[in-house]
């Protein structure tokens, strides 16, 4: 297990497992990643916010994804069980 | 409207949840609660498998965690490290106590990194959890035992009796080295008591403040005399050992340490101690149970002989346990939140001790090293302005480390 962890790359979130959700149309996205990590909670207002942060500008997808990520793990909601 | 718990009442509410009611959110809701996390391939296994043998599954197999390579240098160089510092000159000696200070530094940093290692593992997580439950309730610490290897054995120990009954595992932990040193039992002996260590017993592992007198605390602390540690081992000294007559709650006789924690088990309120320490850590930390309710609680308790598996069944599987008040109203520790992020993000354990144990330090919960003898508070004392900063740099490291920006993130919080 530690030889395993030891060569492991997986420590920090990867260009390939964005990659792997990148292609969900964004309304599928913010749906997957709130049921996701903030399944017990009503969302509908962090939705919308995460939507409209989706759907403009013109920064990278990928980093956009990944601050997606990060903004709900960061939320109030995240930190409660 | 949320519901309130007391719509069960105090039998219904540890009668087991309906099968009609075990659904995926149920299963999700157990999954965040015996464990950090309940990833969708996770829940679907737990609902598939059903509540009972969900709770077997994670419960029922006892684990061992293998003793890593710097404990057992520790362990097995203490002695001549000891003689090391009893000799030669008081610079010779100095050397030698720094020597075993980054020995011992050294080994409990791979133990710590060792363990997160292992209750990362999904299969493990709950069984560990369980095992943090009980390290907050018999408490000992690092800064005081000093020694890695008596707190290995001390954990080890709680691990192995996860599914013992609790007068087992509290006469066990009365000879747990790093015990008798975290409550001064060493220096309790005939003609000179030291009482910490039965002071504790009744106040935070078995009945609670207000449920004994001082005579009694006097009296026990004379059952526990001749308590020992000799090579990493505890030792009985019968001759330092009161063998008098000592009166315990009301009851007279020649008692022994043993003897002190069965009269202390007989006393009511230990019906309930354990259980509300239990439902603080599992279920919640701002809501006390009505009395009735912990009693009949502790009733089930009591008929099953106080044995801890049946108080993990018996909450787990209860119907005030899935109950809509209780959902996602409980703070996450620091170690639920970062093995619940590692767990949820499939990520392993970065194999490098700073950064693991400095993470868990800075958002308030250090391996092993509780703030005193009562434990982590929990609840609301979990966040502040520092730990809460601590959360998001981790949050930040696992997530945008390899963007090494985050204005982005500044962007979409003023959306």
């Amino acid at each position: 297990m530690t030889a395993r962890r030891e060569n492991s790359d997986k420590i920090t979130v990867t260009e390939k497992m964005i990659q792997g959700i990148a292609g969900m149309e964004n309304e599928a996205m913010v749906d997957h990643f709130i049921n996701y990590f903030l399944s017990d909670f009503d969302s509908d207002q962090i939705r919308s916010v995460l939507l409209k942060y989706l759907n403009q500008g013109s920064a990278n997808r990928t980093e956009k994804i990944r601050t997606l990520v990060a903004v709900l793990l960061q939320s109030p909601q995240y930190q409660l069980s | 409207m949320l519901k309130e718990y007391k719509e069960l009442g105090p039998f219904v509410a540890w009668n087991p949840l309906p099968n009609s009611e075990w659904d995926a959110q149920s299963a999700a809701h157990l999954l965040r609660r015996i464990g950090f996390s309940a990833t969708p391939d996770k829940t679907k296994e737990a609902l598939e498998r059903g509540l009972s043998a969900t709770i077997d599954h994670y419960f029922a197999k006892p684990r061992v965690m293998p003793m890593p390579s710097q404990i057992k240098f520790a362990r097995e160089n203490t002695r001549e490290m000891g003689q090391r510092l009893m000799q030669g000159s008081p610079e010779e000696q100095k050397l030698a106590r720094r020597e075993i200070r980054r020995k011992f530094n050294e080994a409990y940093r791979d133990y710590a990194l060792k363990w997160v290692l292992f209750a990362r593992e999904d299969y493990n997580a709950p069984y560990e959890k369980m095992v943090m439950f009980l390290q907050d309730v018999l408490v000992v610490g690092l800064p005081k035992t000093r020694n890695p290897y008596w707190l290995y054995l001390h954990q080890a120990l709680l691990r192995e009796n996860i599914n013992s009954n609790f007068d087992t595992l509290c006469k066990a932990v009365s000879r747990s080295p790093a015990m008798i040193k975290y409550l001064d039992l060493q220096q309790n002996r005939k003609g000179h008591p030291n009482e910490n260590f039965a002071r504790e017993l009744f106040e935070l592992f078995i009945l609670g403040e207000g449920n004994y007198t001082e005579k009694d605390i006097k009296e026990a602390a004379r059952a526990f005399t001749g308590y020992k540690i000799r090579n990493n081992e505890f030792f009985f000294n019968r001759r330092q050992f009161d063998d008098g007559s000592k009166i315990v709650f009301n009851r007279k006789g020649q008692w022994n340490g043993d003897d002190v924690i069965d009269l202390a088990l007989d006393q009511s309120a230990a019906r309930t101690f354990l259980p509300n320490e239990f439902l603080h850590f599992y279920l919640s930390t701002d809501v006390t149970l009505e009395d009735s309710y912990l009693k009949s609680l502790g009733n089930i308790w009591r008929r099953n002989h106080f044995n801890l598996s049946s108080l993990i069944k018996t909450v787990f599987k209860s119907r005030i346990f899935f109950h809509s008040q209780f959902r996602g109203n409980l703070i996450k520790s620091p170690t639920h939140f970062y093995f619940g992020l590692l767990q949820d993000l499939n990520l392993d354990v970065a194999p490098f001790p700073t950064f693991t144990l400095n993470a868990l330090r800075n958002m308030g919960q250090p391996f092993f090293a509780p703030p005193n003898v009562r434990g982590w508070v929990g609840g609301e004392n979990w966040i502040n302005a520092s730990t809460l900063a601590a959360r998001r740099q981790f949050i930040e490291r696992l997530c945008l480390l390899p963007l090494k920006r985050i204005t982005s993130m500044r962007t979409i919080i003023l959306l």
